[in-house]
């Protein structure tokens, strides 16, 4: 074929394709180009997130059942797909747009970073195929912008008394774009194609905290057939001891559990004085019912303190993901505690089954910020590939109110918020209780709290009554 | 003035409609231009060629969409213009954006109109930040850098998801009966 084919088929697509492409772009006299927002100023909610420390003693709420604000679990009511959310100012730090989001559940094998015998599982935030349309890279360094608190975290010690990771793709699984970014989400470097030793870059790379995003590309046969985007930290040291307390004893725990004989698992402590801390277990495989134990320390007393205790049940197709993360709340009105267990499916995310009966989904605050916090996130269910959109935004750490958040309401025309039991992957046992809808920031749904199950609870309330509907 | 207004200048021979187009889609007639030569001399030579054109086509013809009637002779009167300047420039972004569609495009001559047809179901089953970015780099011939611009994303963003689209038209031709 010659490049004059080439052109001449190009040149017979249709009108309307040209005309919109001219007017998206800003080719026409008096249209504007689409200038989708970008990153705010100053840092970002996430580079604040990471680095803000403790000011208050920790407190952990995991057991309330209550609307009362707090952080409620949020969610999409199943069947229903939300409504496109278009920013209403364009210089929107960042855009939220729900087109095409049919995500292709496939079971493919995961991209996997090893520490020696230990796996880490970068999270995985899109995935498309042929035959669906995804956000792609671009809202996946979107997920992380808007402050996304689990990305999985691995150590580098330039000294090498912690050893570069191992970065080990799936056989059918090619990189195909890398990007690094700072805490502030600044785009750092980028690599492509083969051209990128993973090793050799983190030897390269600034003390610091580096937030990667890789784009695997999925082939059969030799073709690509699909891909995927996968987020995760590396933390460089110069020496091993420099990595903080938190993130050493989160390094040390997930080494020494094993799955072989682990029947009782108990959580690290987290030295509540960090932020954030994260836990990843990958290989907690053993099938049956384990349990899983809360601590925290309070920053007064540095004496553990047992929050709360679950029971999860663990197939043996189903290895756990479990994370913890601590998050420092506003001066003077206590801090919490989140947890986040997820499946190590390659199409299941940000689900929790604890108690065989609950999902649950940690999420993240801001108590500094107004509305740039959301989470948003997607299910797959084999019963129902329609169900999975989940959005829920945060304000203050709590719902917002047109009224008073209005400006700031640009990602938040939808947001619900919702209390989900039952098993999940029957949705004639779905049962989930709307607490309060939002479209276009009007509150639409505001169930009474005595409808709530009373257990297991998905809201943490470990701070002040929040800002309702002001 | 709309376009059915401007059409009709140009079916009553009134020269106020080469105004009236160079008004309104002047700008993309010379970007579309400027993507194809890198010339501005070149560029507006073949923006002046255009008008013309468009004067001599009016009637008869009486297109359904003005922009897209004006913008493809534009474009093509570009593209032989660059074929006479070809030996003794090349312009790169051009070569560029050609050889990547290259990549998932292959097809007897005869073919190209039903190729037409596919690239235009393809691009309608796209998203609408996908279709205008393809439409963008593949027909506008834009630059990625520029495309990034316009569209506020980063340059990696806009290359990967062209990557992808084409990714997926190679797929998709390649399910029709194409050679990829």
């Amino acid at each position: 074929m010659t490049r004059g084919n080439i052109m001449e088929a190009m040149n017979g697509i249709g009108d309307y394709l040209i005309v919109e492409a001219a007017e998206k772009l800003g080719f026409l006299n008096g249209s504007a180009a689409i200038v989708k927002g970008r990153k705010a100023k100053g840092p970002s909610a996430f580079s604040r997130f990471m680095n803000s420390g403790w000011g208050v003693a920790a407190v952990c709420a995991l057991v309330a059942v209550s609307v009362m604000g707090g952080i409620i679990w949020a969610g999409h009511q199943p069947g229903k797909n939300p409504p496109v959310v278009t920013p209403e100012e364009t210089t929107a730090p960042f855009e939220i747009e729900s087109e095409n989001e049919d995500y292709i559940g496939e079971d493919q094998t995961e991209v996997m970073i090893r520490h020696g015998n230990k796996a880490i599982y970068p999270r995985k935030f899109f995935m498309w195929s042929g035959s669906a349309d995804g956000f792609g890279f671009e809202e996946t360094i979107r997920q992380v912008k808007i402050g996304t608190p689990i990305l999985p975290r691995v150590y580098y010690a330039k000294d090498e008394s912690i050893s570069p990771c191992e970065l080990t793709l799936p056989k059918n699984g090619s990189l195909r774009g890398v990007s690094f970014y700072d805490d502030d989400m600044n785009e750092t470097a980028i690599a492509y194609d083969g051209e990128f030793h993973y090793e050799s870059f983190l030897k390269d790379l600034p003390v610091g905290r580096h937030h990667v995003c890789l784009y695997i590309e999925y082939t059969e046969d030799g073709k690509a057939v699909s891909g995927a985007d996968y987020a995760f930290t590396v933390v460089v040291t110069e020496k091993a001891e420099e990595v903080t307390k938190t993130e050493a004893i989160t390094e040390t725990e997930t080494e020494t559990s094993q799955p072989t004989d682990l029947r009782y698992f108990q959580f690290p402590l987290v030295n509540a004085k960090d932020t954030t801390s994260y836990i990843s277990l990958p290989d907690m495989t053993a099938e049956g019912e384990q349990a899983i134990e809360f601590f925290v320390v309070p920053s007064d007393t540095e004496t553990p303190e047992l929050t709360s205790a679950y029971k999860i049940h663990v197939s043996k197709d189903f290895p756990m993901n479990i994370q913890l993360v601590v998050i420092k709340s506003k001066e003077g009105e206590g801090a919490c505690i989140l947890y986040r267990m997820e499946k190590a499916q390659p199409d299941e995310y940000d689900m929790i089954e604890a108690d065989g009966t609950v999902v649950l989904e940690c999420c993240v605050l801001d108590f500094d910020r107004t509305a740039e916090y959301g989470y948003y996130s997607r299910y797959y269910s084999s019963n129902d590939p329609n169900w999975g959109d989940y959005r829920f935004t945060y304000v203050n750490g709590t719902k917002v109110s047109m009224a008073k958040h209005r400006n700031n309401l640009r990602y938040l025309e939808y947001a619900e918020y919702f209390i989900r039991s039952n098993g999940y992957d029957d949705p004639e046992k779905y049962e989930y209780t709307v607490l309060y809808s939002y479209i276009d920031g009007v509150e639409t749904v505001n169930t009474p709290s005595e409808t709530l199950p009373e257990f297991p609870c998905t809201i943490f309330n470990a701070y002040n009554e929040p800002d309702m509907g002001n | 003035m709309n376009d059915q207004d401007i059409v009709a200048l140009y079916f009553d021979r009134n020269e106020q409609a080469i105004t009236e187009t160079d008004k309104k889609y002047g700008n993309l007639c010379m970007q579309v231009s400027m993507n194809v030569l890198d010339s501005k001399p070149d560029a507006e030579e073949c923006v002046s060629d255009t008008y013309l054109k468009t004067w001599n086509s009016i009637p008869p013809t009486r297109p359904n969409s003005l922009c897209a009637f004006v913008c493809k002779i534009a474009r093509n009167l570009s593209l032989n213009r660059l074929r006479d300047l070809r030996r003794e420039k090349r312009n790169r972004e051009l070569t560029v954006s050609l050889e990547e569609l290259e990549a998932c495009i292959s097809m007897p001559d005869e073919s190209k109109n039903e190729l037409s047809h596919l690239l235009t179901a393809f691009l309608d089953g796209q998203g609408e930040t996908d279709r205008v970015l393809f439409v963008g780099r593949y027909w506008l011939h834009c630059s990625v850098s520029d495309l990034a611009k316009r569209m506020g994303l980063t340059q990696n963003a806009v290359s990967l998801r062209l990557h992808k689209t084409r990714e997926k038209l190679r797929v998709y031709l390649e399910e029709r009966g194409y050679r990829v």
